[in-house]
């Protein structure tokens, strides 16, 4: 087993946290396939990019590139010049530009093709930022800060709109589903909501209309995301549990529960939403069937907690 | 002097003295390491220990030595901490030069919807419900499982996190082992093994059988990794086995050895084949004996043999003893034949000239076995030879009683000192057994089990005339029958596991 699986393997999964290492794991045996350093700070948030060919991790004031297909032990570029963590990064579809967001208050886009930089812009959020999502319009970034207001930025436009949701609260996440029909955010109080969304072709805006609110935890909520068929929102928490509610009537199907697992702070679904994969505090990131609630992998190596990971699945023909 | 009672300070004055004095710099490595430990528990000390005179005393006892400056000219030292952090900051700048650095840069120009706002059009999304064959398609994460799942995994998965190949960055040992359960063919060649230096021996063991097991090599490996144990390795892959196994607890990172075997761990195996077979004889009316034999060829006139020593039986002028098959009274065996022709493992002690109703003479032999039960426990010595691997045979005198057993050299005139046997005593709670191990022409080779207080069972062989070593053995099993120490039933438990084991493992 060589070290660059990325080419071969068209399942990656990569975890991070704070032991300054990100891990690279055969998602179907649970075996670390690769091992990179990350050293100076710990990962807030990886992405891979929509080739995937690079992986980002957000760290303390930059964020670092990774290359998938080798060996490479080293970032192959490294984003700085940002004060302060960098809590979300994502992309553009077609890998045009990529967007962060900080702990500076600002969401930044970064140029990643032109030399001229046409693309690099700021946003000014007024609060540090926790959360970023691009809707699957590619034309407008959702923001959520914590001061409890989530932001419309209308790329194109450039203008913005916001809302608050709940007063004295915190947005900590926020998904949007793959076919941009409904929104879902939660705050650190643990309450999740649910829009439905309408517009965003076109020049038309995107608009939001509040369709449910509800306890999803008890505790500090963490995460929020729509599964890729559109039927299931997880989210996670500090309760030490990941829930699985059905997006049509908003109850709850399973909820992930293991007795060594701590806080939960990120999940991804696979491909055909029947499998989850989670990050927790206690070293582990774990694969959950979606019905049955019960671990079918446990991805053991970490030696601090692992508070992000990013997976990409694939289709078979 | 008013820091003497301080213990914190007598600790750091000797480490600082061991420092010093040592040119390898071997001391500062160690206890440089050794710091870091202690670091971490001086916190959760805090509450209070403070027995000493209270005087001061800093945590950085390296650096604030009474007698050491740290910039006084002890050149090697110091060059080797300096060297060390140069080293670091050159492959630091080194992997450093190869990234590219792209810091934040605000656009040029401002932005404008109608010049740049054609690289933030919004793409045009299908209708939800306009493609529902989407939703079905199948994952190739669960296609992986699902197959996984079928071709069965690997038993030392546990293990794999071990692997060195896997992470880059964190120090690796690379070590060819030699698998010394392979067939022949394939024992001279190793796998080789890359494992995370803080690995210990034991999870080194796990690393191999889940490479092992990955590889799909035969034959396949006991689940208990606790089976098996590592030796050095000579480099042509035989194994070392002057020294002890590794000790599973120590750090990979101790050891310099680039080739290691990996050997199952089992009571060695006697030098002729290992295959045992049971042949029983029976007596009539005095009831059987039952033998190990190691392979089919051995004669019937040795099964003979073997069964009138065991019961003692005096041949008078005139008399023959022939060998049945418990199964054919009448039909005497030919001496000559192999227990391989024979479809039975089952005899019959008959002498010439008379059927199996006929044995009064015999009586004799069981009033003495009796006699040798009660007497075992009574002191007897014997000399006997006492065999080690490298050096020639030693005459010892071997003196069992039921309460010890004392192994004494015999001075011969010529023998030098270095040759000589030291004289040991082992307490008969210690002994774990005795057993016959070989019988050759008129000698028999012996075995005394012992365990000692390192939790690992050692032996002695001895040779003797057949008879003596058959008397040893057998009151050496009286004692210990009689006595039923622990060590014993731990030592009859385990052989009773590794027989089960072996026979479980031959069928399977």
């Amino acid at each position: 087993m060589s070290g660059s699986k990325g080419g071969n393997d068209p399942v990656i999964l990569a975890t991070a946290g704070y032991d300054h290492t990100i891990r690279f794991w055969q998602a179907h045996t649970g075996i670390c396939y690769r091992t990179v350093q990350h050293p100076d700070s710990q990962v807030n948030a990886l992405e891979i990019t929509p080739d995937k060919q690079m992986i980002a991790a957000a760290g303390y004031q930059h964020i670092r590139m990774y290359d998938l297909n080798s060996d490479n032990p080293n970032p192959v570029v490294n984003y700085d010049g940002i004060q302060k963590n960098v809590t979300s990064v994502g992309f553009h579809e077609e890998g045009k530009w990529m967007f962060t967001g900080g702990e500076d208050n600002t969401v930044r886009i970064w140029d990643l093709r032109t030399r001229s930089l046409q693309c690099q812009r700021i946003f000014q959020a007024n609060a540090p930022v926790n959360c970023v999502c691009l809707h699957p319009n590619q034309g407008e970034i959702f923001v959520g800060d914590q001061n409890g207001k989530i932001h419309i930025w209308d790329l194109k436009k450039d203008s913005s709109e916001h809302l608050t949701p709940e007063k004295d609260t915190s947005i900590q996440s926020i998904s949007i589903d793959p076919m941009g029909t409904m929104m879902s955010a939660i705050n650190n109080k643990g309450t999740c909501y649910i829009w439905t969304l309408s517009g965003g072709r076109g020049t038309d805006p995107v608009k939001v209309h509040l369709k449910k609110t509800f306890e999803a935890h008890s505790k500090y909520g963490i995460k929020c995301l729509f599964s890729p068929d559109s039927t299931l929102l997880a989210t996670t928490s500090a309760d030490q549990t990941c829930k699985i509610w059905r997006t049509a009537d908003h109850t709850l199907m399973t909820e992930l529960k293991e007795n060594t697992q701590r806080w939960v702070w990120d999940c991804a679904f696979s491909g055909d939403s029947q499998y989850i994969i989670t990050a927790s505090s206690d070293n582990m990131a774990r694969l959950w069937s979606v019905e049955t609630g019960d671990v079918k992998k446990e991805y053991s190596g970490h030696q601090k907690a692992v508070v992000c990971l990013a997976f990409r699945d694939e289709f078979v023909q | 002097m008013a820091m003497m009672d301080n213990a914190g300070f007598l600790l750091a004055h000797i480490r600082n003295s061991f420092i010093t004095s040592d040119d390898t710099g071997m001391c500062e490595l160690i206890i440089e390491n050794d710091e870091t430990d202690r670091e971490s528990k001086k916190v959760s000390r805090l509450d209070g220990s403070f027995t000493d005179s209270g005087a001061e005393f800093s945590d950085h006892e390296l650096s604030t030595s009474y007698d050491i400056l740290p910039d006084m000219g002890y050149g090697h030292r110091l060059r080797s901490n300096t060297a060390q952090r140069l080293e670091r900051l050159k492959k630091e700048k080194k992997s450093q030069r190869k990234v590219k650095n792209i810091s934040w840069r605000d656009c040029p120009s401002d932005y404008t919807a109608e010049d740049k706002g054609h690289l933030f059009e919004k793409k045009s999304l299908p209708y939800p419900d306009s493609d529902p064959g989407e939703l079905s398609k199948a994952s190739k994460l669960s296609q992986q499982i699902e197959n996984y799942a079928s071709s069965g995994e690997n038993r030392f998965l546990e293990y794999a996190k071990f692997d060195g190949r896997a992470s880059v960055g964190t120090p690796t040992k690379k070590i060819d082992i030699f698998l010394t359960m392979c067939p022949p063919g394939e024992r001279e060649y190793p796998i080789t093994v890359i494992v995370v230096a803080s690995a210990k021996i034991h999870d080194l063991i796990g690393l191999i059988c889940w490479q092992y097991t990955n590889e799909g090599r035969e034959p396949k490996l006991n689940e208990n990794i606790e089976m098996y144990c590592l030796h050095i390795a000579e480099d042509d892959g035989e194994v070392d086995t002057d020294f002890p196994s590794l000790d599973n607890r120590e750090p990979v990172s101790k050891f310099g050895f680039s080739k290691l075997a990996l050997v199952e761990k089992d009571i060695p195996p006697p030098a002729n084949n290992r295959s045992t077979h049971v042949v029983t004889v029976y007596v009539p009316n005095r009831g059987f004996n039952k033998f190990q034999v190691e392979n089919m060829n051995t004669t019937i006139r040795e099964i003979l043999q073997r069964v009138l020593k065991r019961r003692k039986v005096k041949i008078r002028p005139g008399q023959q003893y022939n060998i049945e098959k418990q199964s054919e009274p009448g039909v005497s065996l030919e001496l000559d034949a192999t227990l391989a022709s024979m479809d039975t493992l089952e005899f019959c002690l008959v002498r010439e000239n008379s059927t199996r109703g006929e044995f009064e003479e015999e009586r004799d032999g069981d009033v003495s076995t009796i006699a040798d039960s009660l007497t075992s426990h009574q002191y007897k010595s014997y000399i006997v030879n006492m065999i080690h691997r490298l050096r020639t045979n030693t005459e010892v005198q071997l003196g069992i009683s039921g309460e010890k057993i004392e192994i004494d050299p015999v001075g011969t005139k010529g023998s030098v000192k270095f040759l000589r046997q030291k004289a040991a005593t082992y307490l008969a709670d210690t002994i774990a057994s005795a057993d016959i191990i070989e019988d050759k022409n008129g000698k028999s080779v012996f075995r005394l089990t012992y365990f000692t207080d390192k939790d690992s069972y050692k032996h002695h062989d001895f040779e003797a005339d057949d008879d003596v070593a058959h008397e040893i053995v057998q009151k050496i099993k009286n004692i210990l029958e009689m006595r039923l120490s622990p060590v014993r039933k731990d030592y009859m438990a385990t052989k009773e596991r590794k027989l089960k084991k072996r026979e479980s493992l031959k069928f399977s």
